[in-house]
C-alpha cells in the first residue's frame, strides 16, 4: 500500500497526517452520516462501537465495515 | 399433536423450516416465499457495506423474523471467528450458523478446522448452528462439544441432489440426542419430508425454493412437507415386513370354492 493511506472495504483513502484520525469520524464520513447499523473491524479485529471514538487510525490500517445481507 | 414447538436456546418456534434469503428472483418474491413458508427463522450473511446502494437490508425484509447470520464463504478459523463477531455486533445475537468450507467447487465443510473453530466460538459464548459433513461421529463430537444445533448436509450446497446416504442420517439421529437439522442439498419437498420422518428436528433450505420455477408455491410445498414428515415421525410409521399382512380379515368371507 502507498504511504499515508488507509483502506475502507478495500478502497484506499488518504490519511490526514496533520491531525489524529479516529475511527468514529471516518465511519461517519464513509456512511455519509446515514444512520445505518454496521459492524467494524480494523486490521481483522472487531472494534466494538463503544471503542470507535477512541480508536486511532494509522496509515496502512485496513478497515472493514459490514452489515447484514441476503444469505443462505 | 399439541404444542410440538421447536425450542432453540430457550426460544420457542412453531415452524421447523428455516429459510435462506438468497438467490430469489427479486425482493418481492423472496418476501412472499418466506411468508408462505411460515418460517420464523431466516438465514442471512454478513457482507461489506456498499454505500452506493440505496436499499438497506432491513428495509427490504420483515424485522419480525429471528435472523440467523452465517459465515458463508469462510475458509479459515480466523475468517469465521471475525465474521461471527461482526455478526454479533451488528445483530445483537449470539447465534451463528457456522460454515467453514475447505474448497470452492463442492463447498464441503472442513471438519478439522470446523471442530477447532467451534471450540473457540463456544469459549466466546456463541450459540453455534454447525453446518457439517454427514459423518455420524463428527456430528456426535460437535454435539458433545456444545454446539446448539448440529446441521449435516445431505449433498453439496445448492446441488439439489437430495439424500445421498440415508443410513448415515439414521445413525446421526440415533447418536445425537440434541437438536439436529439438515442443512444443504435438498432438492424437492420429498427430501424435506423424509428428513423429518427420520426424526430430524428441522430443515434449513434456500436454493430449492429460491431457484425453483415458482418459489412462492415451492415454499408452500416445503412447509407442508416438513409438517407432514414431522407428523409422520411422531405418529410412528408401521414396521416394514417382507410379506403381506392382510388389511381385510379373512374371517366371515364366503367359503373357498
Amino acid at each position: 500500500m502507498e504511504k499515508n493511506y488507509f483502506t475502507i472495504n478495500g478502497k484506499q483513502f488518504q490519511i490526514d497526517t496533520k491531525k489524529e484520525n479516529f475511527l468514529d469520524e471516518l465511519i461517519k464520513n464513509y456512511l455519509k452520516h446515514k444512520n445505518i447499523k454496521v459492524a467494524v473491524a480494523v486490521n481483522y479485529e472487531l472494534i466494538q462501537k463503544s471503542k470507535w471514538k477512541s480508536k486511532k487510525i494509522l496509515k496502512g490500517d485496513e478497515i472493514e465495515i459490514v452489515q447484514p445481507f441476503f444469505g443462505g | 399433536m399439541e404444542n410440538d414447538n421447536l425450542i432453540i436456546d430457550n426460544k420457542s418456534f412453531k415452524s421447523r423450516l428455516i429459510m435462506g434469503s438468497s438467490m430469489f428472483p427479486n425482493i418481492d418474491v423472496m418476501n412472499k416465499s418466506i411468508e408462505k413458508s411460515e418460517s420464523e427463522i431466516v438465514t442471512i450473511s454478513i457482507r461489506r457495506l456498499s454505500v452506493n446502494k440505496k436499499d438497506y437490508f432491513f428495509d427490504q425484509i420483515k424485522k419480525e423474523y429471528t435472523f440467523l447470520p452465517n459465515t458463508a464463504g469462510c475458509f479459515t478459523k480466523k475468517e469465521a471467528i471475525l465474521t461471527a463477531e461482526l455478526a454479533r455486533e451488528s445483530l445483537d445475537t449470539n447465534w451463528i450458523k457456522l460454515e467453514l468450507i475447505s474448497e470452492d467447487e463442492m463447498l464441503l465443510p472442513d471438519p478439522i478446522e470446523l471442530y477447532s473453530t467451534c471450540e473457540d466460538l463456544i469459549k466466546k459464548k456463541f450459540k453455534i448452528f454447525c453446518y457439517c459433513s454427514d459423518d455420524p461421529i463428527l456430528c456426535k463430537r460437535l454435539e458433545d462439544l456444545g454446539c446448539e444445533v448440529v446441521m449435516p448436509l445431505i449433498s453439496p450446497i445448492g446441488s439439489g441432489l437430495g439424500i445421498r446416504n440415508e443410513h448415515n442420517l439414521e445413525l446421526i439421529r440415533s447418536m445425537c440426542k440434541g437438536l439436529v437439522f439438515v442443512d444443504a442439498g435438498i432438492g424437492s419437498p420429498s427430501d424435506a419430508c423424509r428428513i423429518m420422518e427420520l426424526g430430524f428436528d428441522g430443515v434449513l433450505l434456500n436454493s430449492s425454493v429460491a431457484r425453483s420455477h415458482d418459489p412462492i408455491n415451492m415454499a408452500d410445498a416445503m412447509k407442508l412437507a416438513v409438517i407432514s414428515g414431522r407428523k409422520s415421525y411422531l405418529s410412528g410409521a408401521i414396521r416394514k415386513t417382507k410379506k403381506a399382512i392382510a388389511t381385510t380379515s379373512f374371517k366371515g368371507k364366503i367359503s373357498n370354492f
